[in-house]
């Protein structure tokens, strides 16, 4: 289930895992997003950025459809999803992290990660609640592979403590190490920086590149964080009131100027 | 046309006896003669303006507070018994006797707010919403051990025993009482939600709560009025309800709290307009269903929360409803 | 502790059980078992609905729609056809049911399967419904039922109900059914559906994205509470000999939240202990409904009173007390036994 290794294929050469074509969402009145297109291939780590409100969650919930697409087509795996529920699409493979930490606040950190593997249980409730072998081999595969995460992530240690008794910083790792639970092929980041010292990210920018690696992951990574988008992305795309603006290289981004009147100068005073 | 009910306490069951002359039966439609049929009408009306008058008091509180006080059923309850004692134990004349009674349950509200749900409000919403169950609990019980679980009589002023005769057409004076004095009471209504400081401020907490605080509306001042306002219209239609249906017990409110909500959640979440018209839909349907299918004059229950479902399924934010999403 | 030692006291302690249920069935009080046969029926009812409520978070206010159909469903299965017809003497029985007799167990579970079936198609639409309508949605589906109850005079003898049930229910019959709905509400809390449906109740948007499917687990909740709440309905019916729709109202409801509010959502060991001494409690406390002599005067008894006593129990444990009086301790073995000995037991 945990890939140990990986073979990085010259670009051209990798295959599109997600595409999206002339999504557009409409809020009422309110275009969210205008004509995004997106075309992300197998071990991409792509950077989303772009002003407050310039409709980056709102891509993520289009691709996990929390809710509809206004007009266009979104594919994973050659798979249209543009209309599959949910839960349907995670099991398919695309795992996201929320830009306000949803975690469940009720259970311990160990149970947070646990339940991810629920999308993925193979024993029905019967063999659960009777608790047959095939139900007991997976309870315990679900335990050992929990604490690989924990230990990926460096939260072991805290194994037991309520989810929302932790750090923030480390409830952002705990909800990274949840999403990984569900073994996806592409992870959706938002914000995970978000309230960290500059310690902390240099350490989720080097949690970032292990994972990819380990876990054979496409990433796209929404964030304000600039000293996280330029030391880790390939190549970002720059939204501004839904509009694709840009798109290119750290490089390109940081020379370009459009980019840099509607939001880089802002970005400045983080980097 | 009369009706009857159970003399078990804890349940009420509405039954229209149908008049045993004048009608014909057609595959179980009643075809009636125009003045059975107006008669019926009027009879829908008021009663639509009945249940409306709750819905609408108990979608007030729910479009600023968010809370489904379960609890509003038996305010109305109260305020019923209220006014039995004010005009019985201190022979006040029947119209202050009312008056202050309405007073007397506005104030309950604000109590029942400060005490049960103010408490609660930084909590998860289901623990107000349990608070809300424990209250309607709480009154109901304390109503049989205070008031007594024998039925008493709701004293019924002699203008409004009348029944009025046009030509051929029966009415109960009661009925236009009840429809003149809920249109005044919307018209004061709709006065002070669109035209005063108060109105403008519940109004602007319904829409968006952190945000009005931000604003410097006085946030507690506003809910404790909005429940007093609530709590207000629930008493003025217990009191067309009693003058329609003079025995009073305990549970009474459990029947047209149990309309109010169904007819604000088929109106539409926090729609003061699809509460009133929800409330007025139920009124008909429950006069016009035993009236035209009296076979099925039992089912009317049944076939009314039936609808609810219906209109959750397809419209879960009623009719009238707007959709208020969570932020992801 | 290991699991199979855990496994193995629990055994024991289910031996420990039957052996008090024999001698209690033998010699005890018949005043006193009843009380203990409304006890554990009450622990079905509490455990079942905080499946529903507690701990998948869904605020159900059904659960007496479901023991009336689990009632009915089996008073009319393992009645005798004669006292069926001298029942329904306003309007016959249809046909086969007034013919049909079938013993008390699978009565019981039939009832119980019927329950299921109504908490299917009340689970279903419950998906489409904001989180504090569904508790109105299911008030008025118990109230549906009680409506229905009360007008099909052809099948469940409409207000009159149902009387003379035989008395099958018993001390076997309510201890198992509640060691079993104990075991499996365990068992399933304690797995991963479990933990699934309590990442529904903390977050349903998070839940199904992680791949939970929203539906499937609210519907099982619903249909598994709701099989219990039946199977009570039907132990209920027998053991009170007389059912009728209107003693299955939301009152009966309130009462089971009562019990599980104050034993606390989500928690099973609370839910066991409060409903066992809540049916004790409504014994004892029907002191103050009688009369009474103090000090050579008679207080007149109120009646009403134990329930009003409950409402404010229920109202301070809501204020104060808001995750019940057990909160979120649940009892396990390893608990228990370090009561005794000073010594720190592995948890394994």
């Amino acid at each position: 289930m945990i890939a140990t290794q990986t073979i990085q294929q010259p670009t051209s050469e990798k295959k599109t895992i997600l595409r999206m074509e002339h999504v557009t969402k409409r809020f009422g009145g309110l275009v969210a997003v205008s004509d995004f297109n997106l075309d992300l291939k197998e071990g991409e780590l792509l950077g989303l950025i772009g002003p407050n409100g310039a409709g980056k969650t709102t891509i993520f919930n289009l691709i996990t459809h929390v809710f509809p697409v206004t007009e266009g087509k979104i594919e994973f795996m050659g798979r249209d999803i543009t209309k599959l529920k949910t839960d349907k699409i995670i099991r398919l493979g695309i795992a996201r992290t929320f830009q306000n930490i949803r975690l469940f606040g009720s259970m311990t950190v160990k149970e947070n990660i646990m339940t991810a593997f629920h999308a993925h249980l193979k024993s029905d409730l019967f063999s659960a609640v009777a608790f047959l072998p095939n139900y007991q081999r997976e309870e315990e595969h679900i335990h050992s592979m929990t604490w690989e995460l924990m230990k990926e992530v460096g939260i072991e240690h805290l194994a037991d403590y309520k989810a929302t008794s932790l750090p923030y910083g480390l409830q952002r790792k705990l909800e990274i190490a949840r999403a990984l639970a569900t073994n996806p092929k592409l992870l959706l980041l938002d914000e995970p920086a978000a309230g960290m010292n500059p310690d902390e990210t240099l350490e989720l920018n080097k949690l970032i590149l292990d994972i990819r690696e380990k876990f054979k992951l496409t990433i796209i990574v929404i964030e304000h964080d600039m000293k996280v988008i330029m030391n880790i992305c390939e190549r970002i795309i720059v939204l501004d009131h839904g509009v694709t603006i840009a798109e290119g290289t750290p490089e390109e981004i940081q020379k370009n100027p459009v980019v840099i009147k509607a939001y880089l100068g802002a970005g400045d005073e983080d980097a | 046309m009369a009706f009857c009910h159970s003399h078990v306490l804890k349940n009420q069951c509405f039954r229209f006896k149908d008049l045993q002359v004048d009608f014909t039966n057609l595959g179980g439609v009643v075809i009636m003669d125009i003045s059975l049929f107006l008669q019926h009408l009027v009879n829908a009306i008021s009663l639509g303006f009945v249940f409306g008058l709750v819905a609408v008091g108990y979608a007030l509180v729910y479009g600023v507070v968010k809370l489904v006080n379960f609890a509003h059923g038996d305010v109305f309850m109260m305020a019923a018994y209220f006014m039995f004692y004010t005009s019985l134990i201190f022979g006040a004349p029947w119209l202050s006797a009312v008056i202050l009674g309405i007073v007397l349950t506005s104030l309950l509200g604000v109590s029942i707010e400060k005490v049960a749900y103010k408490p609660l409000r930084k909590y998860p919403r289901i623990n107000s919403l349990v608070s809300s169950i424990g209250m309607s609990f709480l009154l109901q019980n304390f109503a049989v051990v205070v008031f007594g679980g024998i039925q008493r009589s709701f004293p019924v002023p002699e203008p409004m025993k009348k029944t009025l005769v046009f030509g051929e057409i029966r009415v109960q004076a009661v009925s236009i009482y009840t429809i003149i004095f809920s249109i005044i009471v919307v018209l004061i209504l709709t006065f002070i939600l669109q035209k005063t400081k108060i109105g403008l401020a519940m109004r602007i907490l319904s829409r968006d709560f952190d945000t009005a605080r931000l604003m410097g509306i006085n946030v507690n001042r506003t809910i404790s009025f909005t429940f007093a306002l609530g709590s207000a219209l629930a008493a003025v239609s217990a009191v067309f309800w009693a003058l329609r249906y003079p025995q009073i017990f305990p549970f009474m409110g459990q029947y047209p709290g149990s309309r109010a909500f169904i007819a604000a959640v088929v109106g539409g979440i926090g729609s003061l307009k699809g509460a009133l018209i929800g409330g007025f839909v139920l009124g008909l349907l429950t006069v016009l269903i035993p009236a035209f299918f009296p076979e099925y004059s039992g089912y009317r229950e049944a076939f009314i929360f039936l609808l609810l479902v219906l209109v959750l399924i397809f419209k879960p934010n009623g009719l009238f409803g707007q959709e208020v999403g969570e932020k992801v | 502790m290991k699991r199979s030692t855990r496994v193995l006291l629990s055994i024991l302690f289910i031996i420990l059980i039957y052996v008090f249920v024999f001698f209690a069935e033998k010699y005890m009080d018949p005043f006193i078992k009843r009380i203990l046969n409304t006890g554990f029926i009450y622990v079905i009812l509490a455990v079942s609905l905080n499946l529903i409520n507690g701990f998948t978070g869904q605020f159900s206010l059904g659960h007496a729609g479901f023991m009336a159909i689990g009632a009915y469903t089996s008073a009319l299965l393992y009645m005798s056809p004669e006292s069926k017809m001298s029942n329904f003497f306003m309007e016959p029985l249809i046909s086969p049911l007034d013919r049909i007799q079938i013993p008390f167990f699978w009565a019981i579970i039939v009832g119980g399967l019927m329950a299921a079936l109504a908490g299917f198609i009340v689970g279903a639409p419950s998906l489409r419904v904001r989180g504090d309508y569904l508790a109105i949605v299911t008030y008025g589906f118990s109230e549906i039922i009680r409506s229905l109850f009360n007008n099909l005079q052809n099948i469940t003898n409409g207000p009159l109900g149902l009387k003379g049930l035989p008395t099958y229910t018993n001390l076997w019959w309510t201890v198992s059914w509640a060691i079993i709905t104990v075991i499996v509400v365990r068992r399933i809390v304690d797995s991963s559906y479990g933990r699934a449906l309590k990442s529904i109740r903390d977050d349903e948007v998070a839940a199904e994205n992680l791949g939970i499917n929203l539906f499937k687990h609210k519907v099982l909740a619903f249909v598994i509470g709701a099989f219990f709440a039946g199977v009570a309905g039907g132990l209920l019916g027998s053991l009170l000999m007389t059912i009728d729709p209107n003693s299955f109202s939301i009152l009966f409801t309130y009462q089971i939240i009562t019990i599980i509010l104050l034993g606390g959502l989500g928690n099973i060991t609370g839910s066991v202990v409060v409903a066992i001494g809540f049916a004790f409690l409504m014994e004892a406390l029907r002191f103050v409904e009688m009369p009474m002599k103090i000090f050579g005067i008679t207080i007149p008894g109120i009646l009403g009173m134990r329930m009003l006593i409950f409402s404010i129990l229920l109202m301070i444990t809501i204020l104060f007390f808001r995750k019940g009086l057990f909160g979120e301790r649940e009892f396990t073995w390893e608990g228990f036994v370090r009561l005794f000995t000073k010594r720190k037991v592995n948890q394994q």
